[in-house]
């Protein structure tokens, strides 16, 4: 865009340097004077000196400076300040002036050249004259310079030098054109910097001086032109506290002066400048809050000055531009790292200028509404002789006049009537456009939504009313569903109308449908007038019509509409539109509802449709599609009004396809589901509601689910949180809010009319063929066919319990790991009406523990629903809770012969295996059998047979069995020598011949066994009589490989006499035997101590009369003296 | 002078809006609407805090050019 008279001059906005002109240099043809300029403008980093270097010629005329006023006291300024002022002093006016020149110290004619260079000085003393500007010499030399005092004909030189050119020698400079070039710029320039400073701290004196001059009644203009310019050299001077604090008086000073219609701009302009420059510094500075409080101050002051009231649109403007100078100043500040925060960014500032901007086009709309007929005026008031104003912010047919009386009445107006008629082509919408879209990125970026989408409608209406509806659309379309999701229905509404005209204009079919069918809605808060109005529209629509224009349309756009909506009747093609409606709230609400959240499928599926229509008058629908998932049922639910175009709005109350406003209508249907859908959900994918007529035009409402659209959430959530009691309504209506959409219901199989029935006895015992009874009877009507019978361990169980349980059907068998956990779908047959069935199913469970079984049956039946024959699958199931347990405890332990508990086991010494088998069960078992399979280590003493055979146990009985082992000698075996299996044959007393017997293996103990070196047993009688001979017999085995020596006594006893060896020693050969005999002769009858064997073993002492003890035995019971008289005479008794 | 009262439901949809008849409705609608994105900052800003005091005064939201927005928070 090309600078407007509002945008502020580049000169003010930038940032000032003091200004420096290089001469002497041919920057063209010398490629050392190049390379010596390119040291100075190239790379200059922000470490540089902040200068601004110009390559001037060295006889350059430079502004001439007006002689110096003696007096003010008959000045009178014509104006605050001069247009031409800042650029004078930022590019025309240089600080300092530098005449380069090429002379090394060693010049054979340096007398002349000397000459030359005076010359050149005075050339630019003169271009100079009356101003401080100061002047410097830089000579460029070949030849390295020698240290400073070195050098006798250099400084003698230079001191002549400063002399001819009337230089002060910290005016010479001497630039060595060496390696180091850039070194020496840096150093040239610094010094150069410290001149132009000085130069600047004298200009701040010489209009300080001014000052005492001045009177305050004519010279009001002067005290603010001459703080400005104080201010601006100091910014020259880089000093920005002192520029900022005289920039502030400055702006102080401009508000004491005289404000007249007549000279209110100029004050605003340079109110407006100053307080450019004060803002910029403060965020400079870092000191934001200074910088929105000073521009808060300034739009305060500023706000109520209009001016005349005719070019109240300038003032718009102003205001307008002030606020978008400071915002952008304020993101300037941001990119260089200030933080804004969400109540304070550079947005509030861009929004307040589009807010102008606005305003200033609608002043513009009242205030430059000339006839075409109004002529700009000839010649141009706006034009100068120049081109341009001499003072900012006057009027250029007035320019310098002060007085508050408008001298010449008819030309002001001419001049009004030229700014009037040059508004009216300003683009005011591209403006307003513009600053919307910037305020709307940094809201974006400060985390305003709601702001954001505020500023897109108001862009939208911009473009409204640019006619540019396309973009206008675009965005208000964008935007209208944050306001539908918040619930801001006033403002949906005022946005939709918008769109609406916006569609209308364009003949945009579909929108125009869209927006009218949310307008007529609930969610609209048009009147009810306004809403007739649209209604009628969108009739009109489907009758394939021209709408009736929308109000406040521009009547030009309006015209072109009305062609378009002509062109379009005659367009055959797509007639039908078919708007999604979960993402507004149109003016007719759905919801579907099915009676159950599941059906049998041998009952109809009922669900009803219910329809609202919030529009004012009673609306007639063609047609209603109900979709589902299984697109099957589609057809059996649909409902279709054959009506005229033209009926849609007539005889309203008849037909089902009529609804009346406010009046919920409900819809049933009801439809047979498929057999194959048992156990599937039917969900309703769509409703579809069609209005109008495939002969004109037909829209389809089109409701994803079960209905409800986008406002549907809040209501429900608002209702729930009502307190307000609903009225009561007649029997057959029902309450919108209360019903509640239920879109989709489970298709369930049909109930089953048979009974199943388990007969068994628990518990199980471990490993049995455990017999369960199935009894199956038909209480149907009619017979059942492809009756089926799954059973087994119900899945989703333990995995374990899989492997450790089997499931047959025949018992006879004993079933293997190779059979499965359940048997699924065994076909039973069919059964009649009162018939039953019986099934044997055996199960046999390997772990003990609680199992569930499943018994489910399944069978088909023809039956009917809706006069429709179908085969319906029926199933029942029953599970049961079995628990395993052992059938019995077997107990083992290990005895010698004398049935002393035996620790551990002597080699070759017989000793007993006894065995105990007590019943769990609290049925009966038969012991059928029983084998001890002695492992290989083992010798059995005498047969190994059953004991037990056919023994029936009753619970908590048990059975013994003793067997005679004997361990041969092994050496010594860690931890005990295996003893073998214990293999047990049973079965249920109760089972049937034909159910297979049990082996249960039971693994016996292992045992320690022990050599001993010396065996003794003994032969005697089982018992003795008093006074009767009773021979023994001992017999001592040598268990060793040694000859052993053996002591032997015995030691007599009361109760008998004895003959035979009563102390002996001996010995025994190994692996032999020695046999003892003695008689013992009992005199005392009862049990009796037996005479004690003692033996003593030389090479053995831990041999013990203990240990021997456990082989021999220690008593014996002696009978008394049979007396057999008189056993007669007690019979005889 | 208060010139709109609005009370604005926790999901932000407005339950009550009232401004001087004089006065353009759409305006203080669009007002009311666009504070609540400071209202939503301030809210989760103060989380907890805000839900433990019993000071539920926001303060004021931000000056616009001609009018001042003030908020109150409850339960």
């Amino acid at each position: 865009m090309s600078p407007t008279q509002w945008d502020l001059p580049v000169e003010l906005c930038c940032r000032p340097m003091a200004f420096v002109t290089l001469t002497g240099l041919d920057v063209v043809y010398n490629a050392v004077h190049r390379a010596v300029w390119d040291a100075f403008c190239a790379n200059r980093r922000a470490d540089r000196v902040p200068i601004s270097f110009k390559v001037l010629p060295g006889d350059h005329e430079y502004p001439k400076c007006r002689p110096k006023r003696t007096s003010y006291e008959w000045y009178i300024p014509k104006g605050i300040l001069k247009t031409g002022w800042m650029n004078k002093h930022l590019n025309l006016v240089p600080a300092l002036v530098v005449v380069f020149y090429e002379l090394d110290w060693d010049e054979p004619q340096w007398k002349e050249k000397q000459s030359e260079c005076a010359t050149r000085v005075e050339i630019v003393r003169q271009s100079l004259q009356g101003r401080n500007t100061k002047v410097a010499v830089v000579l460029i030399q070949k030849k390295t310079p020698l240290p400073p005092g070195e050098d006798v004909i250099a400084s003698e030189r230079a001191a002549a030098l400063c002399n001819a050119c009337e230089l002060s020698g910290k005016s010479l400079f001497v630039l060595p054109h060496t390696d180091h070039l850039v070194g020496y710029i840096i150093r040239l320039e610094n010094a150069f910097y410290e001149h132009a400073q000085t130069y600047y701290y004298t200009e701040i004196r010489r209009v300080k001086s001014h000052k005492e001059f001045l009177n305050k009644t004519t010279h009001q203009l002067l005290f603010v032109r001459h703080q400005f310019k104080i201010a601006f050299f100091s910014e020259l001077k880089q000093d920005t506290q002192n520029a900022l604090k005289n920039y502030r008086t400055a702006y102080n000073l401009v508000h004491e002066l005289r404000a007249h219609e007549t000279n209110i701009l100029e004050i605003k302009t340079m109110a407006g400048f100053i307080n450019y420059k004060i803002c910029r510094l403060c965020f400079q500075h870092n000191t934001p809050l200074d910088a929105i409080a000073q521009f808060r101050k300034h739009i305060d002051l500023c706000k109520k000055k209009i001016g005349s009231a005719e070019l109240s649109f300038e003032h718009a403007a102003w205001m307008s531009k002030q606020f978008q100078a400071f915002g952008d100043l304020f993101d300037e500040a941001i990119k260089l790292g200030l933080t804004a925060i969400q109540t304070q960014n550079p947005g509030f500032y861009y929004q307040q200028a589009a807010y102008y901007a606005q305003e200033r086009k609608q002043l513009a709309k009242s205030l430059c509404n000339h006839e075409a007929s109004v002529m700009y005026p000839n010649p141009d008031p706006l034009e100068t002789q120049t081109g341009v104003l001499d003072f900012y912010g006057q009027r250029s047919w007035r320019q310098g006049i002060l007085s508050f009386d408008l001298s010449d009445p008819e030309k002001e107006k001419v001049g009004v009537l030229a700014i009037q008629l040059k508004e009216r082509n300003v683009a005011h919408s591209e403006i307003i456009i513009t600053l919307l879209s910037n305020a709307v990125a940094q809201f974006k970026k400060y985390k305003c939504p709601r702001m954001k989408s505020h500023l897109m409608v108001q862009m939208g209406e911009e473009y409204y009313y640019a006619k540019d509806y396309t973009k206008a659309l675009k965005l208000l379309d964008y935007v209208m569903c944050d306001y539908r999701s918040e619930g801001w229905w006033t403002l949906l509404t005022s946005i939709l109308t918008t769109a609406l005209k916006c569609s209308y204009l364009m003949a945009q079919l579909k929108d125009y449908i869209t927006y009218s069918l949310e307008l007529l809605g609930r969610a609209s808060t048009l009147k009810d007038d306004q809403k007739s109005r649209i209604e009628k529209n969108l009739i009109n629509v489907l009758m394939n019509e021209s709408p009736d224009p929308e109000p406040d349309c521009d009547i030009f756009a309006g015209k072109t509409a009305q062609k378009l909506w002509a062109d379009r009747i005659s367009l055959a093609g797509s007639n039908i539109f078919t708007i999604g409606v979960q993402d507004f709230v149109p003016f007719v609400q759905c919801k579907a509802k099915f009676h159950a959240p599941s059906f049998h499928v041998d009952v109809p599926v009922e669900f009803d449709i219910y329809l609202k229509a919030d529009c004012p008058h009673p609306i007639r629908f063609s047609k209603l599609c109900v979709s589902f998932n299984n697109q099957e049922y589609n057809q059996f639910c649909v409902i279709e009004e054959a009506s005229k175009a033209n009926e849609v709005l007539e005889n309203p109350t008849q037909g089902k396809m009529c609804l009346v406003p406010g009046k919920t209508r409900k819809l049933l249907f009801k439809f047979v589901a498929k057999t194959e859908d048992v156990g599937k959900k039917i969900e309703i994918t769509s409703v579809d509601l069609a209005l109008g007529n495939e002969t004109g035009r037909c829209v389809v409402l089109n409701w994803q689910g079960g209905g409800g659209d986008a406002a549907s959430s809040q209501e429900a959530l608002q209702a729930a949180r009502s307190f307000k009691r609903r009225p009561k309504l007649p029997d057959n209506e029902v309450h919108w809010d209360s019903i509640i959409i239920q879109a989709s219901t489970m298709i369930i199989s049909r109930v089953p009319n048979i009974s199943v029935h388990l007969q068994h006895e628990p518990p199980a015992l471990t490993n049995e063929m455990y017999c369960l009874v199935v009894t199956v009877q038909s209480h149907e009507k009619t017979q059942i066919r492809d009756v089926k019978l799954t059973a087994g361990l119900k899945p989703g169980q333990d995995a374990n319990l899989t492997q450790k349980t089997h499931v047959t059907l025949h018992g006879t068998e004993l079933c293997d790991e190779s059979y499965p956990a359940l048997l699924t779908d065994i076909p039973v047959g069919d059964l009649h009406p009162g018939e039953q069935l019986e099934k044997m199913l055996y199960v046999r469970c390997g772990t003990v523990g609680s199992r569930m079984f499943l018994v489910y049956v399944s069978y088909l039946i023809n039956t009917t629903a809706e006069e429709k024959e179908i085969v319906c699958k029926c199933h029942k199931d029953e599970t049961v809770t079995i628990e395993t347990v052992f059938p019995f405890d077997v107990a083992v332990k290990f005895v010698s012969t004398k049935f002393e508990h035996l620790e551990r086991v002597y080699a070759d010494i017989p000793f007993l295996l006894m065995t105990d088998l007590l019943s769990a069960s609290p049925w009966a078992l038969t012991v059928v059998s029983s084998e001890l399979q002695l492992a290989p280590s083992m010798t059995t003493v005498d047969q190994l047979e059953s004991q037990v055979d056919n023994v029936v146990l009753q619970t908590g009985e048990s059975a013994s069995e003793c067997f005679c082992l004997r361990c041969p000698s092994l050496g010594n075996v860690e931890g005990g020598v295996a003893t073998g299996h214990y293999i047990i044959s049973w079965k249920r007393t109760s089972a049937m011949e034909n159910i297979p017997v049990i082996r249960t293996v039971i693994t016996l103990p292992h045992v320690i066994v022990e050599n001993i070196p010396l065996h003794v047993n003994a032969d005697l009688p089982s018992f003795g009589r008093v006074r009767e001979s009773l021979p023994v017999k001992y017999h001592l085995q040598n268990k060793t490989d040694f000859v052993q020596d053996v002591e032997i006594s015995v030691e007599p006893s009361d109760a008998f006499m004895f003959s035979g060896l009563k102390q002996i020693r001996l010995r025994i050969l190994p692996g032999t035997e020695q046999e003892m005999l003695y008689n013992f002769y009992p005199l005392m009858a009862g049990y009796q101590q037996l005479p004690s064997l003692n033996i003593n073993l030389l090479r053995f002492p831990n041999f013990t009369n203990q240990l021997l003890r456990r082989f021999i035995p220690t008593s014996i019971f002696v009978k008394p003296q049979g007396r057999l008289m008189d056993d007669t005479s007690i019979a005889a008794a | 002078m208060a010139v709109c009262i609005a009370v604005i439901a926790k999901e932000n949809y407005p339950l009550y809006i009232r401004s001087t008849p004089t006065e353009n409705e759409l305006r203080f609608h669009y007002m009311v609407h666009t504070s609540l994105d400071v209202v939503d900052e301030k809210i989760s800003a103060m989380g907890k805090a805000l839900v433990d005091q019993r000071e539920l005064y926001l303060g004021l939201l931000y000056p616009t050019e001609d009018y001042k927005l003030t908020f109150w928070a409850r339960h």
